[in-house]
């Protein structure tokens, strides 16, 4: 019987043994997606980065929100 | 001196600042971040180095290197606590009020900032006068005079490397330069703005002699194989950067290092041209990484690309036509998104991997800090999360619904551990060994079969894609679940295994022998200051 691919590895010499995780020459680490979520969830400060700097950006973020939120129950997908 | 980060790759930004340190007599020991608090705390516990400086690279990570920090200081080190990298430069300000442990920030590139910090330090004298410092004083952000970007690359010895170098199937590979600086003005990059808020010159290119020079010691040296040029464009633009590579490589030729080794760059697909690449592949280069980021004209704008599609798919055209590997960065979703967006994104990317010819990868755009997407995002009021875990919403609340529900389902295929990660490192593997020990049992054969699975496994994803988007789209919120792909994914996973395995086995005596011919032996820490 023919050995299954886990035997394979068994018998490649330490180096050729598949090792598909980790840095390799492909990738470009910029991209975070799914490595972000992998950061504990303690370490994610409260901090918003989505400031609200003056009352005049409180009160347009709100009737933005109203105005997207009445399009939502009005039916149009929001 | 201690420096601290991650060593992924090898960390050529501690490398350079551990190099000039030791030229200027110093001591230095390079740290991994991730070693943890404890073990890292009771190494430095007694040693009390002069300074320990911090790398950090993403914001993301800010939390781990305060914890080393805090442990550092509660078992009594009492070192000067410097902090460098994209991040602690561009927001040096948040950096230094949320990490109350540290005594400054070396901003921008750190080498000649250190090493005067260093000898301030050492000689007792006032460090604040030090160029390029960002510290807190009476509770105030105070930033010292500016310090210019490095002017004369060469003039840097080449990195620290006190490691040994990490391998590939037995081959060992070794990241560097040969420039550095970007001059374009992607939105969602932060690296033109940190070279650009820095004074000087932002490219800066070294010689081709010198980046030879570094690549024969450190296949002489370090056995290096492989060499994974980390510029974030490399220099092949215009007049002067043809001119550039020309000399490159004929001294690659010259030293024989073309036919031993084989080396991989990052560059923008507009430069990839036939004669060119041909000259390059045969002085070495197997692995062209480009970022083409969006298979539709709207993203690109909106990534500030400054490319069309035509030109993306013209360069993956090229690259296949000549015989030269290659892997991309491509965000599937970013701000611009909508549903036919990104059913035209998976048009594109079947155009250019649908033949199999590499694993479908592909992410969703993240706002990072320092980045002009990040500030228009911010503008808009679609910005959400926060510093550490940046988000945003798209222009729909339906398309919102949709990624949260698509993501774990394609992390299947595209996350760290998923299938289209492990098909390309079975084609990175394929690729170099196919190009250091031609005439392997059995390769063509192998890259068919390789190319069919790949092929199957993309159509897959894709599918599922179009699909779901379509009913979703309409209204119809399509059943999206991890548990329904899983199983398919592992079948490919057990027949990428066979596969690999098989073609591995058949060929153990000859890649032994490559591995271990040609390479000139010698200790690992060779003297690194030139």
């Amino acid at each position: 019987m023919a050995p299954s691919p886990q035997q394979e590895s068994r018998i490649l010499p330490e180096a050729f043994i598949f090792r598909p995780h980790g840095p390799g020459p492909g990738p470009d680490p910029i991209y975070m997606e799914y490595v972000l979520d992998k950061v504990e969830p303690e370490q994610r400060g409260p901090l918003l980065a989505n400031a609200l700097t003056t009352m005049a950006e409180v009160y347009q973020a709100l009737a933005k929100g109203a105005a997207e939120a009445a399009r939502i129950v009005a039916g149009e997908g929001g | 001196m201690v420096l601290i980060g991650y060593q992924d790759q090898g960390n050529l930004g501690m490398g350079y600042l551990g190099s000039m340190l030791r030229q200027h007599g110093r001591t230095v020991e390079m740290t991994e971040v991730r070693e943890g608090p404890q073990r890292i705390a009771a190494r430095l516990a007694g040693a009390q180095p002069l300074v320990v400086g911090f790398s950090l690279i993403f914001q993301f990570f800010l939390p781990q290197f305060r914890r080393v920090a805090r442990e550092l200081r509660r078992v009594g080190v009492t070192s000067h606590f410097t902090i460098g990298g994209h991040d602690p430069s561009l927001c040096h300000d948040e950096v230094l009020a949320q990490f109350p442990e540290l005594d400054s920030v070396a901003l921008f590139e750190g080498e000649f900032t250190l090493v005067d910090l260093v000898d301030r330090l050492a000689a007792g004298e006032d460090w604040q006068q030090v160029p390029g410092l960002a510290y807190m004083r009476d509770g105030k952000v105070m930033v010292s005079d500016a310090r210019a970007l490095a002017h004369d690359l060469d003039s840097l010895p080449f990195p620290y490397r006190p490691y040994e170098p990490e391998k590939i199937v037995g081959f060992p590979y070794v990241p560097l330069l040969a420039s550095r600086g970007c001059a374009r003005r992607c939105s969602f990059c932060s690296i033109h703005t940190f070279y650009r808020t820095a004074p000087g010159k932002v490219v800066r290119v070294r010689r081709p002699g010198k980046v030879v020079e570094e690549m024969l010691y450190l296949h002489r040296d370090h056995g290096a194989r492989l060499f994974l040029f980390q510029d974030d464009d490399f220099p092949l633009w215009g007049r002067a950067g043809r001119k550039w590579v020309d000399e490159l490589a004929d001294r690659l030729h010259e030293t024989g290092l073309a036919e031993r080794t084989i080396w991989k760059i990052s560059c923008r697909a507009e430069y990839v041209e036939p004669d060119l690449f041909a000259k390059l592949r045969d002085a070495g280069l197997f692995l062209v990484y480009m970022g083409i980021e969006s298979g539709v004209e709207s993203g690109l704008r909106v990534l500030h690309k400054q490319m069309t599609v035509e030109q993306n798919l013209a360069a993956v055209r090229t690259l296949k036509a000549i015989g030269i590997w290659f892997s991309y960065g491509f965000m599937l979703f970013d701000p611009s998104s909508t549903f036919a967006s990104v059913r035209a994104n998976i048009g594109f990317l079947r155009q250019i991997v649908g033949d199999g010819s590499n694993a479908a990868l592909f992410c969703r755009m993240l706002p990072y800090g320092g980045t002009p997407i990040r500030d228009q995002l911010q503008i808009e009021g679609r910005l959400r999360g926060n510093v550490r875990h940046p988000d945003y919403s798209f222009r729909t609340a339906e398309l919102d619904r949709y990624y949260r529900l698509l993501k774990p389902v394609v992390g299947q295929w595209v996350n760290d551990e998923g299938i289209s990660q492990e098909i390309n490192w079975a084609w990175d593997e394929f690729e170099i060994v196919n190009r250091l020990v031609p005439g392997l049992n059995g390769a063509t054969e192998y890259r068919a079969a390789l190319a069919a699975l790949t092929a199957a496994s993309n159509e897959e994803v894709f599918q599922l894609i179009e699909e779901s988007s379509f009913a979703f789209e309409q209204g119809d919120y399509y059943a999206l679940d991890v548990a329904s792909v899983r199983d398919s994914c592992e079948r490919i996973r057990a027949r990428l295994l066979c596969l690999r395995n098989s073609f591995f086995l058949d060929n153990v005596p000859a890649l032994t022998e490559a591995i271990n011919r040609d390479v000139i032996r010698g200790p690992v820490m060779a003297p690194q200051v030139h």
